[in-house]
């Protein structure tokens, strides 16, 4: 594939303009190229990595709505919460017309819902079902899972769920997580948090279910939000109770939801087995997670004294451990 | 073939002078670099101790280094805790005379770093501490330098007292006696007004006598521990050398307390009263196994001669200075 | 006095000047040791490395700043760096010059200019197109395009227009080029195609600059130098001779087929080069249209750009060796073009022009699918510290090995397994080698690497001391102790060298004691008597026991003694301190032979995978204690423990 050959004779006026137009090109080569040193060079290089942190994420707590805290007693989970959040004051104290609801569940392994390990689905499309009926604009349940996510949601009952009651659930993806430190926290710097998933939401809801947990000993509305965090997280277990109390200060919900219906006792938080499982009848709404956690102890047969990780709660300012000062409103469903 | 033009000849010598320069200025930048990143010594820390590895940017070039040596690494520095970990068992004399800190470092010649020397800043409190260490420790065949204080040299080191801090500089090899003078010049330099001779110094009659021996010692002299602050010199008195020495005291009664007492001290260990110095009233002549020591007082002085050979010269000496403590006043 | 020879003085200058580099590059400050001397010079000097560093940083580091007058003496006077100067070049031009001499003056012509060294065009393509993709991208990195990135990306397709215009052969391909980059930046760009746009440098597999480094000073370096160990005590080993080796002398042995092979076929940096020379002010060329065609121009031309023809301004290297061949002196370096034509553009088909392009974009994201930087990550790759993250350490690092030259333990090896072709002659750490694991105050890697791959960090940040102390000392693996092969876990042999050489303090490695009954240690004795006690068969080797690490434990009923043996004979048994009267009853029949054992621990919090335990285990092959890269700072990822602040 030979090409045009350009053939230039010697000629003095031709070969000057071309040696002209030449330079011209040649000089705005030089001056790019210099342009170039200029602007971009860097005398000092990478430093150590650099920690991109955003802020805290934002608090979800209905500003006017006071501290406090439902519970209400009964065999069926749907009359329970709507019972507990009747006595204080209806879901539409806290979602108005026009909110836009995420609701935190947990979804943290691919287990059937009879199993309660994970939160029960009919109580999730419930929940969401009220906030669409109070006015929310759109409702989002999402998890980060710790088995497969698509089989977890799954498996555990929650997608059909979700996509029945009309909302949309959100699956953990890579581009959703971005790191951030807590202020005041111990050990939540610069860690990738499942942000996305807040994606323009103004209320969260936690649901969760009350569990037994070999190492924080007991797994509630606090431990929920374990299923924000990315990263290799299982190396917070090493100091649980510091990292719960960081969750409590990392999140500040709307409402959370603590599902004592069926409580698993023993073999939390996987369970395995119904005969883990004892039946409480117990559901607990509160606006303060503290409050809600100190609350569920008793459905497991503790004391709040015995969890470390609500006196660190209390302590770092997250909520109230002392419940009942909060005068609970206690209801029976029959 | 064709021959080459002027302009090619002249480009080419251009081009060539262009290399010349070339390796010029990458000569030059050979000499330029930061020593403190060249040092692989691993200091131990060990639990407790100071920070022995102080950060590169903590240890710049010292003002008194002169041009042609560069620094080999950090400074040191050691307290009294940890002084034995640089000089093992010397410790003990420089922490029994007032020691506080020592700071040591490295300095190697620009051109050629394989010959090295080390500076030892011992710093004793106050100038008496620094002359005590600094005499007691001199070289047998060492030379006085002049650098206005008190420094003495030896074939491969440089030592000398200025105000309270008494300096050593070792040599890692020969033929660094110029940048070592050098140096301590800058250091005396650095600090000055301390130039002089010690204050008792002055009160050793001047005949026959070795200046550069003067030597305080600040405890147990002599292996007497009622004896401290002692100054001794030698003195050559015929073929025999005597060692004199002087004490001053706080008060007449104290030095002839300290007289008596280290009369006893010798009787008890073997020596036996011969008799006195003729012209100094309570003065004593002790034979202690084949040596004379030779002890008087004079107002606040004790003073006298030890260990010496030849029991007359030392007799010469001691009354010797009898009178001239006379003439001092009480 | 002839162009030529001044142009060999500079060749051969410039060919001294490198290896005298390569031999001072070892750690020290003496006049034949490293001190100041600019030994990456030649590295800073090469433009594909400044480029590759701007593409996938977006910053020009520091010393690179040299390339950029190269490139500006490039744009004026032509491939000089490739005549003049490159010290690879030089030793082709040499061996290709010893092979033609065995060449008659038709064979000669015959190695002449071919068609075919447009291949060195698409190698560079392809070794850049993966930082040039995503180029783009950081341009375009934030949640809003602003108006200065958007002016940028305009700027370069109005450019690229431009220039199509006016360039023939090129043209086309430059703006499917351009036109392709773009849209797999948009693609990646809106579609959040996270995985399918990866960065990486991978100009430092053919960059001659980087490849002569690592080929001198990992072959030749330390062989030569085990006969006169002047840049090292000990004999230096690096892995991977094989594969060095055979791509520098295969290189170099090309040239006595074809002169300057790699020149004029491969060299990325030689096709840059000639697309920068375009506009060059002075060029080679003919004087006037019609000459004898004796084609005694073309004999010595190293660059095989055809001379005598229409001459290719691309493939020229300056070499002048036509200016004097020609007998009628019609050769000069002109400001005018060529009599009798110029090609200034290759020829470079449209077809393979795309291809390689699409290679180079596509090949990273499809390699980096193993997940080899994700979770699959390898713990053997262990880096030295300093080292940026994985992904920007692999778009900076250029392979050219300074790091393993200057490493004075040793421990640093050019990577051929562990990483991929991406880490191909990467620096990673092989504790067993050299003389001790990772020295604990030495920064040296961080210092020497030319862009900042292994940034430059100070004994503090190391250590963890001074200002660092809160962030504490940098740790590039951990150490973890074989229990299976461990002479005290696993042999009831004691041995505590691993704790002994820990260099942190307080140690990493810390030991326990305990006391196990030694094989066929449980004896039946005949009498005690005060510190001797008698077996009752002649079981043991004498002195066996008497180097202080055996015991003899006595039990009886409520009383338990444990004494250390001073010395043995074949039936008796002496002990260090008397037996207790409690013991000297008739009941005590059998006593047992105990070994002490101190086992070693790693504490994680303490240790910063040095290796200089692995370095001194005495269990030579696979070791009893080893280093991997859980633990590493500089991957969060792959942190072991949680670091509280």
């Amino acid at each position: 594939m030979s090409k045009k050959v350009e053939y230039r004779p010697p000629q003095p006026e031709m070969s000057r303009r071309d040696f002209i137009v030449r330079s011209a090109k040649a000089g705005i080569a030089l001056a790019a190229a210099g342009a170039v040193g200029y602007f971009l060079h860097d005398p000092i290089g990478p430093g150590a990595q650099a920690e991109k942190s955003t802020v805290a994420l934002p608090d979800f707590s209905v500003p006017e709505a006071s501290r406090k805290i439902a519970i209400a007693t009964g065999e069926d989970r749907l009359k329970t919460v709507n019972a507990a959040l009747s006595a204080l004051g209806g879901i539409e104290t806290y979602v108005r017309k026009g909110d836009r609801v995420l609701i935190k569940v947990n979804a943290a392994f691919a287990t059937p819902p009879s199993l309660c390990a994970t939160t029960n689905p009919d109580l999730i499309a419930e929940v969401a079902r009220l906030c669409l009926k109070a006015g929310a604009s759109s409702v989002a349940v999402s998890d980060n899972p710790i088995n497969n996510p698509e089989s977890c949601f799954v498996l555990s009952g929650i997608e059909e769920a979700t996509q029945s009651s009309g909302a949309r659930l959100i699956l953990p993806k890579e581009s959703l997580f971005t790191n951030i430190s807590v202020p005041g926290s111990n050990l939540i710097h610069n860690w990738p948090v499942f942000s996305g998933a807040f994606q323009d939401a103004n209320r969260l809801i936690g649901i969760a279910p009350v569990k037994d947990h070999h190492r924080s000993g007991a797994s509630m509305a606090m431990k929920n939000w374990y299923g924000f965090i990315g990263g290799r997280r299982n190396i917070f277990h090493q100091d649980i109770h510091t990292f719960i109390k960081d969750l409590a200060l990392m999140i500040k919900p709307t409402l959370v939801v603590l599902d004592g219906t069926f409580t698993m006792i023993t073999n939390g938080p996987t369970g395995g087995s119904v005969s883990d499982l004892k039946q409480t009848n117990t559901m607990i709404v509160s606006t303060d997670q503290v409050a809600a956690d100190a609350a569920g102890a008793a459905l497991l047969g503790k004391k709040p004294a015995d969890l470390p990780f609500i006196t660190k709660a209390e302590q770092a300012g997250a909520g109230t451990a002392d419940f009942e000062s909060l005068s609970p409103l206690r209801v029976s469903t029959g | 073939m064709r021959h080459a033009g002027i302009a090619e000849t002249g480009i080419g010598i251009l081009i060539l002078a262009l290399l010349v320069g070339i390796a010029g200025l990458i000569y030059i930048e050979q000499s330029r670099f930061d020593p403190d990143l060249f040092t692989l010594s691993v200091q131990k820390d060990g639990a407790g101790r100071k920070n022995l590895l102080p950060s590169p940017h903590s240890s710049p070039v010292p003002a008194f280094l002169p041009e042609d040596l560069i620094p080999l690494g950090p400074e040191e520095t050691f307290d009294s805790e940890s002084l034995s970990d640089k000089i093992d068992g010397k410790a003990e004399l420089y922490l029994s005379s007032g020691f506080v800190k020592l700071t040591t470092r490295r300095f190697a010649l620009k051109a050629e770093p394989k010959s090295w020397m080390e500076l030892f800043i011992y710093e004793m409190g106050n100038p008496t501490n620094a002359f005590s260490v600094y005499s007691v420790q001199k070289r047998q065949g060492s030379k006085a330098i002049d650098l206005g204080v008190s420094a003495y040299a030896t074939t491969d080191a440089m030592f000398f007292a200025n105000g309270p801090k008494y300096f050593e500089l070792i040599s890692s090899s020969k033929g660094l006696e110029e940048y070592m003078s050098a140096l301590a010049r800058n250091l005396v330099e650095a600090e000055p007004g301390h130039a002089g001779k010690p204050a008792e110094s002055s009160l050793f009659p001047a005949e026959s006598l070795d200046e550069s021996s003067i030597s305080l010692h600040l405890s147990d002299v002599f292996g007497f521990s009622g004896l401290d602050r002692v100054y001794t010199a030698g003195y050559y008195t015929g073929a025999a050398r005597v060692t004199a020495f002087i004490s001053q005291r706080e008060s007449p009664e104290e030095a002839a307390d300290l007289a008596s007492a280290y009369g006893k001290f010798l009787l008890d260990n073997g020596g036996s009263d011969i008799g006195e110095v003729t012209n100094a009233p309570d003065s004593k002549i002790y034979k202690v196994f084949n040596t004379y020591e030779v002890v008087i007082h004079r107002g606040k002085f004790f003073a006298g001669a030890h260990e010496a050979d030849d029991v007359e010269s030392a007799v010469e000496v001691a009354s010797r200075i009898y009178s001239k403590l006379g003439e001092a006043g009480q | 006095m002839k162009i030529t020879i001044v142009r060999r003085i500079s060749q051969g200058f410039f060919f001294l000047l490198f290896i005298w580099f390569c031999i001072v590059s070892t750690f020290g400050q003496s006049f034949t040791q490293l001190r100041g001397w600019p030994v990456n010079w030649f590295l800073q000097l090469d433009p594909l490395v400044a480029i590759g560093n701007i593409l996938t940083t977006s910053t020009l580091y520091s010393g690179l700043l040299w390339a950029i007058a190269t490139i500006m003496l490039t744009i004026v006077l032509g491939r000089f760096f490739c005549g003049w100067l490159c010290p690879f070049g030089t030793i082709h031009h040499f061996v290709g010059y010893l092979g033609s001499l065995a060449r008659s003056a038709q064979e000669r012509i015959a190695a002449k200019s071919r068609g075919s060294q447009s291949i060195k065009y698409y190698i560079l393509l392809v070794l850049l197109s993966p930082a040039a993709g995503a180029f783009l991208v950081n341009v375009a990195d934030s949640s809003e395009l602003d108006p200065l990135s958007v002016a940028g990306i305009l700027c370069v397709l109005a450019l690229a227009a431009a220039i199509s215009r006016k360039m023939n052969s090129i043209g086309r391909p430059l703006i499917l080029f351009t036109g392709l980059v773009v849209f797999w930046a948009a693609a990646g760009y809106f579609l959040k195609l996270d995985g399918a746009l990866s960065v990486s440098l991978m100009t430092g597999l053919l960059d001659p600059i980087p490849l002569v480094y690592r080929s001198i000073n990992f072959l030749l370096v330390p062989l030569v130098d085990s006969s006169f160990h002047l840049t090292s005590a000990a004999q230096r080993h690096y892995e991977g001779a094989w594969l060095t080796a055979s791509i520098f002398f295969a290189a170099v042995f090309l040239n006595l087929a074809i002169p300057r092979f790699y020149c004029r076929f491969v060299c990325p940096l030689g096709a840059l080069f000639g697309v920068l020379a375009r506009y060059a002010l002075w060029r080679i060329g003919r004087k006037q249209a019609e000459c004898s065609q004796c084609r005694l121009c073309d004999f010595r031309c190293e660059g095989a750009c055809d001379p005598a023809g229409s001459i290719r301004i691309h493939e020229c290297i300056l070499c002048m060796n036509c200016l004097h061949s020609c007998k009628d002196n019609l050769m000069g370096y002109n400001t005018f073009r060529s009599a009798s034509g110029e090609h200034t553009s290759p020829d470079l088909s449209r077809r393979a022009f795309v291809a390689s392009a699409v290679c180079g974009i596509v090949a990273i994201p499809m390699l980096r699918l193993d997940g080899k930087l994700g979770p699959n990550y390898d713990p053997a790759l262990i880096r030295p510290p300093g080292s940026l993250p994985e992904t920007e350490f692999l778009k900076r690092c250029i392979k050219c090995g300074q790091c393993a030259r200057l490493c004075p333990t040793n421990v640093i090896q050019p990577d051929i397994a562990t990483a991929g072709i991406e880490g191909l002659w990467t620096p990673v750490l092989n504790m067993r080698t050299g003389s001790s694991g990772c020295q604990m105050n030495c920064t040296a890697c961080s210092h020497i690497c030319p862009t900042a791959a292994i940034r430059p960090i100070s004994i503090e940040e190391k250590l963890g001391r001074g200002a660092f102390e809160k962030a504490g000392p940098i740790r590039i693996g951990t150490a973890f102790v074989d229990r299976g092969r461990c002479l005290p876990w696993a042999m009831d042999k004691p041995c505590i060298v691993c704790q002994e050489n820990c260099p942190v303090s307080p140690k990493a490695v810390y030991v326990k004691e305990s006391f196990a009954t030694i094989r066929q240690g449980n004896l039946e004795i005949a009498s005690i008597s005060g510190s001797s006690i008698v077996l009752s068969e002649p079981l043991l080797q004498p002195d066996k026991h008497s180097t202080g690490d055996f015991f003899v434990l006595l039990e009886s009923r409520s009383v338990h003694s444990r004494i250390r043996i001073l010395s043995n004979t074949e039936k008796s048994i002496i002990l260090e301190s008397r037996i207790s009267p409690e013991l000297n009853t008739s009941d005590l029949r059998r006593i047992e032979l105990q070994v002490r054992l101190q086992t070693p621990h790693v504490d994680p919090e303490r240790c910063t995978g040095c290796g200089i335990c692995e370095h001194e285990c005495p269990v030579s092959g696979l070791r009893a204690i080893r280093v991997s890269a859980e633990g590493e700072s500089r991957q969060k990822r792959h942190s072991l423990l949680l670091r509280p602040v």
